[in-house]
């Protein structure tokens, strides 16, 4: 008998011993390194066509590796964690909300863009005009409004969606943990001024808003257009030409409100200083703002293209709007007092 | 040999030789990381600064956040045992068709995100979903889940029952008749002899599967995210939120540092009590009863308990099937399943099968891993004496504890250079996950370890067996059965991990869950994200059927 249990034993601490073999082996195969290697520290809306990408790393001889970061306003927080000895060799998804406290941690070094010049002023001011950012892509984060909800006249201004009409109408991101939330947050900053926005988000919670911890629990749970109980969301202008693109719909069943002055979220691209491949980042950055990586953003990224004149889709109509641009100036220290006074307004 | 002692050989014997390696483990991997994120938290300039703390401690958000968190965590341990125990006695206690089947569907919601069955729940429950109508049809008004206490607890029963069931029932379904028989026999109702004798003996597992329910519960995260609201924030979510923007990061640490206390406190009280309170009991081999051997009145209620936990954990798991194949369709349709692996031409394309392949590869390495932490760490402690024994016990439960954000944090600042530079390795991946997988071997174990009679081993040395010799011959073969049932939720918890592996994640190791948040975070990704998420459930029912089926000789099930 102690045989016949020592069989099972060692057939027991084979098996493992295989496993872990098996798991090594796997390990090993992945970690092999042939042409120079770009990586990539993106946020988690980064995506491209991939031919596109596989002509870049043809061209360079190199391959490139995305590590997705979380949103932007993680992937910055890892970029500091790790400044002058960086994870990638380039930081995209860095925007006008978070910019700043990268650049404080000097995170980035500079590098002038080929096609710089080509990029419009209040895109390159949005990420404070230095040379460690170069603008790829921006959008606008807005209220979007359920068509089919049968709403009535949609609301003219931030103020009315305090109202009680639209109780319990809205759902929101926490700006804690969500950049359309962020955004969202710094547009009701920069449209109602100090003492304006606190009194608009007592007042809306009073009017029952919903926060969610992110944009996909906001849209897909809360938003009733997909089931949920709430026909306002905020969103982005372009949700709708999303609805279009993926439904293959003749109209978007959802508009984008676009009633007052919007943000201009501006996404930008930076060479992480101390970067194993700096050349090869600057290539990219040079790449992103290429004619053939620019038209292809709505449809990968649904978002603007940075340099203006890019052609853009037919169904892309439908995230075209036309708004003014709101202004706002903020410090870090602005935009991390507003994050802590909101969460006490609405949190506790 | 004092029958006092807890576990078996002798206590105080061999402790450290089983322990060290297990500490010689969690120091770099946790220890380190973690120690490393927090001083940069405590002490930002270098030296350490009281201002963090003042500011946690004169702000009464924060002991609030402490308080709700503790108490919800205990009243859902409580309910998760409420609605679980009889469960356990379902499976131990009646053998009916489908029962490996069913018992394996029981551990589905475990691995679930979160997020998505909240989706496919509230499509259901929506204003235009059946359950609603149902609902209006009897008079009632509409479920308003979020924001709500209610919601979060019963979604902390959905996620953390099987715990219960599947911990306490592989003990149940192997203990003794004969004593409940005894009891029977000398008079007792079948009330008293549940309370006097089946409960007691069951002790160590329901204390087991309660201490794992509270450790999930009150780290919970994803539920709170989704269901939560104003005054709703666990502890995990506070510090997620003070954290991830770095600006908060010193409070964050000292609430890290509270939240690994209070349940460092909790988890060594409990320590203390299952120390005092484990009863020594013969286990024998599965005890089940066919169903027509049992009285009308136990027919009854088995099948009554067994369809309240098919309605309370089948409704969401088919709501979310349901929803794959339906979403924005007339009727049901395999179109999202074929989306699936059609290529879309873009970098965000994440092979179903590669995802798969992922899933099983991290969860089979860090079961393999988890059994060798998790065995060593509970023999360790079942040696240990005294308040070693039980500080050890309840530190080795610590990686459950750690907020994922800090720890994530930490590994990112810790595994940073030379050739311990592991950012974006798969290996740290598997780490991570072993971390969060070998506390329930070493519960399992530790459960049934308990329960066993330490004269056995003491035989085989008397009979001249080595240690070495009567461990393996003697207390694994009895321990097997707790291994087995851990193994099971180590398989598990790495197929459904989330946390860590978000925070080093890299696009060509991406598991199921990672591809379901990436679809889920797209916009027209909902489709997709449901029917990756049916994927899963079908390859955790899978996994959990076969595990469950490895037997160590005759000792096995669960």
């Amino acid at each position: 008998m102690p045989v016949a249990m020592f069989g099972t034993w060692r057939r027991a601490a084979a098996a493992l011993a295989l496993l872990v073999g098996a798991l090594l082996l796997g390990g090993a195969a992945c970690g092999d390194d042939g042409p120079r290697e770009l990586t990539i520290l993106a946020h988690d809306s980064f995506d491209m066509d991939a031919e596109l990408l596989a002509r870049f790393e043809e061209e360079h001889d190199a391959t490139v590796t995305v590590l997705g970061g979380g949103d932007a306003i993680e992937v910055v927080s890892r970029a500091i964690l790790n400044a002058g000895n960086p994870e990638a060799d380039l930081l995209f998804g860095v925007d006008n909300l978070s910019y700043r406290r990268a650049l404080d941690a000097g995170v980035f070094e500079p590098y002038r863009a080929e096609r710089r010049d080509e990029l419009p002023a209040e895109l390159l001011d949005a990420v404070g005009g230095g040379l460690e950012l170069t603008p790829i892509d921006y959008g606008f984060v807005d209220v979007n409004v359920d068509l089919a909800a049968d709403v009535g006249a949609p609301p003219a201004s931030l103020q009315e969606l305090a109202e009680p009409r639209w109780r319990g109408a809205l759902v929101v991101q926490d700006p804690a943990t969500s950049s359309p939330g962020l955004q969202f947050l710094a547009l009701t900053v920069a449209l109602l001024g100090e003492g304006g926005w606190q009194e608009f988000w007592e007042a809306l919670r009073a009017n029952d808003v919903r926060v969610t911890g992110g944009w996909s629990a906001a849209y897909l749970t809360e938003f009733s257009h997909n089931g949920g109980q709430r026909p306002l969301v905020v969103s982005y202008t372009s949700s709708p030409a999303a609805e279009v693109f993926f439904a293959d719909l003749d109209a978007p069943p959802t508009a984008s409100l676009a009633a007052w002055p919007l943000l201009r979220q501006v996404e930008a691209a930076g060479v992480l200083a101390g970067a194993d491949e700096p050349e090869l980042a600057r290539a990219f950055i040079d790449f992103m703002l290429t004619d053939a990586f620019q038209a292809q953003i709505p449809r990968t990224m649904f978002v603007y293209p940075a340099i203006p004149g890019t052609p853009t889709p037919a169904w892309w109509r439908w995230a075209e709007v036309d708004v003014e641009p709101a202004r706002l100036d903020a410090s870090a220290e602005d935009i991390d007092r507003w994050v802590r006074e909101w969460t006490r307004i609405l949190r506790r | 040999m004092s029958t006092a002692s807890a576990g078996l050989g002798r206590p105080g014997t061999g402790a450290w030789r089983w322990g060290l390696p297990v500490v010689l483990v969690l120091l770099p991997l946790l220890a380190w990381p973690l120690a490393a994120v927090l001083w940069r938290g405590v002490a930002p300039d270098g030296a350490l600064s009281a201002e963090a703390l003042r500011t946690v401690a004169s702000d009464r958000f924060y002991w609030e956040r402490l308080g709700f968190t503790m108490a919800q965590a205990l009243a859902s341990t409580a309910l998760a045992l409420a609605v679980g125990l009889p469960g356990a006695a379902l499976f131990a206690l009646v053998r009916f068709p489908g029962r490996g089947l069913a018992l394996a569907l029981v551990t589905v919601p475990f691995v679930l995100p979160t997020l998505v069955v909240a989706v496919a729940f509230l499509q259901l429950a929506g204003p235009d979903g059946w359950l609603s109508d149902g609902l209006a049809l009897v008079g009632l008004p509409r479920l308003e889940p979020q924001g709500a206490l209610w919601a979060i607890l019963a979604a902390h029963v959905f996620f953390n029952v099987a715990i219960v069931i599947r911990l306490v029932g592989g003990v149940w379904a192997n203990l003794d008749p004969r004593a409940e028989e005894a009891a029977r026999l000398l008079g007792a109702g079948p009330l008293a002899t549940l309370r006097l004798v089946t409960l007691p003996a069951l002790g160590p597992a329901i204390a087991a599967a309660g201490a794992l329910v509270f450790l999930f519960t009150f780290t919970s995260f994803g539920v709170v995210l989704v269901l939560g609201g104003p005054g709703l924030d666990t502890l995990e979510v506070t510090i997620f939120r003070l954290a991830v923007r770095l600006v908060q990061l010193p409070e964050a640490a000292i609430l890290s540092l509270v939240q690994l206390g209070a349940t460092l406190a909790a988890l060594s009280a409990y320590a203390w009590l299952q120390r005092r309170a484990a009863a020594r009991q013969p286990l024998r081999a599965d005890r089940a009863r066919p169903l027509s051997a049992l009285s009308w009145r136990a027919r009854a209620l088995a099948a009554a308990e067994g369809l309240a936990l098919a309605l309370f954990l089948g409704a969401p798991l088919a709501a979310l099937a349901w929803g794959a194949l339906s979403v924005d369709a007339d009727g049901p349709t395999l179109a999202h399943f074929r989306a699936l692996f059609e290529e879309t031409g873009r970098i965000s394309f994440i092979a179903p099968l590669d995802a798969l392949r992922w899933s099983l590869a991290y969860a089979a390495g860090a079961t393999a891993l988890a059994l060798l932490l998790g065995v060593a760490g509970a023999t360790a402690v079942a040696r240990a004496r005294g308040r070693l024994g039980t500080l050890l016990d309840a530190a080795l439960m610590l990686p459950l504890a750690v907020p994922a954000v800090v720890l994530g944090f930490g590994y990112l600042t810790t595994f940073d250079r030379g050739w311990y530079d592991l950012r974006g390795s798969p290996w740290l991946v598997l780490l991570a996950h072993t971390l969060v997988a070998y506390p329930f071997v070493l519960r399992a174990t530790l459960a049934v370890q308990r329960s066993l009679d330490p004269r056995l081993p003491e035989a085989a040395r008397l009979l001249g067996a080595g240690p070495a010799r009567a461990w393996r011959h003697v207390e694994l073969p009895l321990m097997a059965r707790g291994v087995l049932a851990g193994a099971v939720f180590a398989f598990a918890v790495s197929l459904g991990e989330f946390g860590a592996t978000s925070v080093l994640r890299r696009r060509e190791f991406a598991t199921l869950p990672i591809a379901i948040f990436d679809a889920l975070g797209r916009p027209g990704g909902l489709g997709r994200a449901l029917a990756l998420s049916t994927i899963l459930m079908l390859v955790t029912a899978a996994s959990v059927l076969v595990i469950s089926r490895a037997r160590y000789r005759e000792i096995g099930e669960f």
